[in-house]
């Protein structure tokens, strides 16, 4: 048993899905791949002790970004995903998302190397996606995650209480409003988020998709 | 060591130059500056007096009754550019006030205004000594470093009628002082020293100019009491929070503990200084001001002179947070969505009183506010949870006044019945069985309209819960199975192959592939859901029609596949849009498609077609949906868009009505066809656009 990713051993993958059948579900894809398939049974510690055990145990992950419905866990995926990022740990979020969880995910995404739909997901994509993951964290990051700084205009700001900013980036595509909450920008930053002002920010350009865009270091522009 | 020289920093002219009229940035600001230096020194009274200031030789004077300086103080205190006299937390003049002034910094850009600066000073401690320092800054452009200049301070016989203070003469102004920096200098002087405290620290500045008196009498008017709700929140030195609303008369209507405030934040402290915030809202129409005495224009005006949220740190305002287009709270952003509920700047006055907190809060050296420190983010999020809690309380208030509303309007109603009833009986005998009946035709017909009515906001409340049902649950009803079933048919789509090889194809690929499509299918239908009810949507804005027809036929694609339904399209030139709600244009779309999927059930048709074509007569956008299934048939043209009609069983004979409602909502009309070209019916809706 085991495979080498990357140039690491890998013999162990960690299954984190709040619904019993789907984590066994995908231990079927871990196990053609011949490697042992660690289905987390919950409910889970908390993220950092959670995200610290299983990268002691295992080497790579399958994570839901939904883990709430069932009090399996008091955090969301993309928040585990990220830990396990800091850590140096490589793992994929496997997860359908609406626009509401992409809101929820992008301030996340700067951490979160591979995003992928169940559907999508069998054996090989998923060791493509760990091969991802584990260059990512060696610093060899593919062209859609590499970032730059780059010009942010202001369209517009929603007033309610989940506060959005309608923004585009004229250097990725001059035509695509994305929306991002508003507390995603850094406090100092917000006072500045309003119709019509210029902001920097450094972006992933070479993103082919919204949900895979993320941003970091805004400024406000003078 | 052979020999050891001294050396030391030195400054060129031009810093001063830099230093002063960089840090400051208008001569409101800069005179502002002076006076907190008498606010330094105690003094209760500081007149500010413009001479001429609207041409290049204007001059202002800056008088005080404070402390006074000696020849010391000049030379060691004022003269010194940067050092701070002030020990955080600690009051430290004589009155126990805390120093607002900043490093001398702000005092130097102020000196700078004119060409020359005159300081006479007589202090308290020497009753008969004054001190004169004057400075010409051309002498400063003649020397290569600073400390060439040397400034005299002449000790004089103090004129017996003078009393101690400090006065500062600027003459040759560098720049001329215009009507507007006035009157923004007149307003900031009045705002310095908390005018709106029952508790003035008795310090009074002064302008001696018309624009001055005018919002002096102004600010004496104190509306406050005029207030419908004045929101009282406090935040202790542990970061609990407290709150609560008090009406016009002084009766509280809400409280709120640390909880209710801090609900969202999962109850944590609030890492900030101690804090008082007062907010005075008004609800400026003529009916709310029909029973005071003070009238709606006098205080439309008060707000627009004094309106926002000022901040006062120990007793003395930081600029600019609540001066005219600062909205630092974010107030008018948040009034968009529901104006009766929340204040914006214009119809509202508030205080933030911060007590000490110098090293948590330090204001910025340019003085433009405070340095966005955590703390400072703490003191927003602060203001804003207790702004957003009262809105919520008003808005229960609002829900109970319709609920009363609609109560007493069945009871108005019924007086209103009784009344006419009392005026028939008064009518000739001849004309009364007449009347009578007309009434009664009339009220049984007005009693079926209610009852129509009712049922329909019945309906309308039954399908809202069955879409909250889809929604709460589209995550477990076709998110988790869907995601069982299609991650184990891709296991045994792989194993299959692998253990069956070249029979695969012939035993299992054919089942495989249907549970493939099927799953395809049942998990648009959690998507859908999610999709339609993104609150986003509901958002007013710029949207384009042919986008959303796009969106909604991609979503909408594995229902008409499952259902054998192709699809063609006809677009207008150009990207047609408009301002509307991308949920209203959704609404529209999907019902129209759910009306043609409808007609399809009723009749077999072999090649099942819609066709959504748009074209564009000038500025109106017409928007075409039509089908080759049965057409308009059974009820007339005209009875399609009632709420309630529907030919089929299980039908809610909504759909049509929400498209015409809909499109009546964004200014248009719709219209339709029993049979189109294609033969089955076709609907128009006909939108005003903004732009293609």
């Amino acid at each position: 048993m085991g495979l080498q990713v990357a140039g690491l051993a890998v013999d162990r993958i960690d299954i984190v899905d709040d619904e019993p059948t789907v984590r066994l579900a995908y231990a079927e894809h871990v196990r053609d791949l011949r490697l042992e398939p660690v289905p987390e049974a919950g409910p889970l510690a908390s993220l950092e002790e959670f995200a610290g055990e299983a990268a002691k145990r295992t080497q790579g992950a399958v994570c839901d970004y939904q883990l709430g419905a069932r009090n399996y866990a008091p955090f969301h995926g993309a928040a585990l995903v990220a830990a396990w990022y800091e850590l140096g740990y490589p793992a994929l979020l496997c997860t359908k998302w609406e626009q509401a969880v992409i809101d929820e995910m992008r301030r996340f995404r700067p951490r979160i190397p591979v995003l992928i739909k169940p559907s999508e997901l069998d054996p090989d994509r998923l060791v493509a996606g760990l091969e991802v993951c584990i260059r990512e964290l060696r610093g060899e990051r593919t062209s859609s995650r590499r970032v730059w700084r780059t010009l942010v205009r202001v369209e517009d700001v929603s007033p309610d209480r989940n506060m959005r900013a309608y923004v585009v980036l004229p250097a990725w595509d001059n035509e695509r409003v994305v929306r991002i909450p508003v507390t995603d920008i850094p406090e100092a930053v917000r006072p500045a988020v309003k119709p019509d002002a210029r902001l920097y920010a450094w972006v992933n350009l070479g993103a082919e998709t919204n949900e895979e865009l993320f941003f970091d270091r805004w400024e406000v522009a003078e | 060591v052979e020999e050891q020289m001294n050396g030391r920093f030195r400054f060129a002219p031009d810093i001063l130059r830099r230093l002063g009229e960089e840090l400051n940035p208008s001569p409101d600001q800069s005179i502002v500056e002076l006076v907190k230096n008498a606010y330094d020194a105690d003094a209760h009274t500081c007149r500010v007096e413009l001479t001429n200031v609207d041409q290049l030789s204007g001059s202002v004077r800056v008088s005080d009754d404070g402390e006074g300086m000696n020849a010391d103080d000049i030379e060691s205190g004022w003269l010194v550019l940067g050092r701070s006299p002030k020990t955080p937390g600690q009051p430290s003049t004589r009155l126990g006030r805390h120093p607002a002034g900043s490093k001398g910094l702000g005092r130097l850009a102020a000196l700078r205004m004119g060409s020359r600066a005159r300081l006479t000073t007589r202090p308290r401690r020497e009753p008969t000594a004054e001190y004169v320092l004057s400075i010409d800054w051309h002498e400063f452009d003649e020397v290569k470093v600073v400390d060439e200049v040397v400034l005299p301070i002449e000790r004089r016989q103090r004129p017996p009628s003078a009393e101690h203070g400090t006065e500062i003469l600027l003459e040759d102004l560098r720049h001329p002082v215009n009507r507007g920096d006035v009157r923004k200098l007149a307003r900031s002087l009045i705002l310095l020293a908390d005018p709106f405290s029952a508790d003035p620290s008795g310090f009074r500045p002064v302008l001696a100019a018309r624009e001055f008196k005018d919002l002096e009498r102004f600010v004496e008017s104190r509306y406050f009491a005029d207030a419908d709700y004045h929101l009282v929140a406090k935040l202790d030195s542990a970061g609990r929070a407290s709150a609560r609303v008090v009406d016009f008369k002084g009766e509280e209507l809400f409280g709120a503990a640390h909880s209710d405030l801090a609900a969202k934040r999962d109850n944590q402290p609030y890492r900030c200084p101690a804090i008082e915030f007062d907010l005075w809202v008004f609800i400026l129409t003529a009916t709310a001001f029909q029973l005071r005495t003070s009238t709606l224009t006098e205080v439309r005006d008060w707000l627009r002179a004094f309106g926002g949220v000022h901040v006062y740190q120990n007793g003395i305002r930081v600029a600019p947070y609540g001066n005219p287009g600062n909205d630092w709270l974010d107030m008018n952003l948040r009034r968009v969505r529901s104006p009766e509920e929340r204040p914006g700047t214009n119809t509202s006055i508030g205080r933030v009183s911060i007590t000490g907190g110098e090293e948590e809060l330090p204001q910025k050296t340019d003085r433009s506010g405070f340095i966005e420190t955590p703390a400072f983010g703490e003191l927003r999020t602060f203001a804003q949870d207790a702004m957003e809690w009262m809105a919520r309380r008003r808005m229960e208030l609002a829900d109970a006044r319709r609920a009363q509303e609609r109560a007493e309007s069945r009871q108005r109603a019924r007086q209103a019945s009784r009344g006419i009833e009392a005026a028939i009986s008064k009518a000739p005998a001849s004309a009364r069985k007449e009347i009578e009946q007309a009434f009664g035709a009339y009220e049984r017909s007005r009693d079926r309209e209610v009852s129509q009515l009712r049922k329909e906001v019945q309906l309308y409340r039954t399908l809202s819960t069955a879409g909250i049902t889809a929604a709460t649950f589209a995550h477990e009803s076709s998110g988790n199975p869907i995601k069982v079933i299609t991650l184990s048919i891709r296991t045994i789509e792989r194993r299959g192959k692998q253990e069956l090889g070249s029979r695969y194809q012939q035993i299992l690929e054919a089942p495989v592939c249907a549970i493939l499509h099927a799953t395809d299918s049942l998990s648009v239908l959690g998507t859908a859901t999610l999709s339609l009810i993104d609150h986003q949507k509901r958002r007013l804005g710029r949207v384009s029609i042919h986008d959303v027809v796009k969106e909604v036929l991609k979503m909408f694609e594995p229902f008409l596949a499952g259902r054998e339904v192709s699809t063609s399209t006809e677009w207008a030139d150009g990207h047609p849009y408009l301002r509307a709600s991308q949920a209203a244009l959704e609404s529209i779309v999907t019902n129209l498609l759910n009306n043609s999927l409808a007609a399809f059930e009723r009749k077999s048709v072999a090649k099942r077609a819609i066709r959504i074509r748009t074209d564009l007569k000038d500025t109106v956008l017409v928007l075409s949906v039509a089908d080759n299934g049965p057409g308009i048939e059974g009820i007339a043209v005209a009875d399609i868009w009632l709420p309630g009609e529907t030919t089929r069983p299980n039908g809610t004979g909504l759909g049509l009505t929400i498209v015409r409602d809909t499109v009546r909502d964004l200014g248009g009309r719709v219209d339709a066809l029993s049979h189109s070209d294609l033969g089955g019916a076709e609907i128009l809706v006909e939108l005003p656009i903004l732009g293609r």
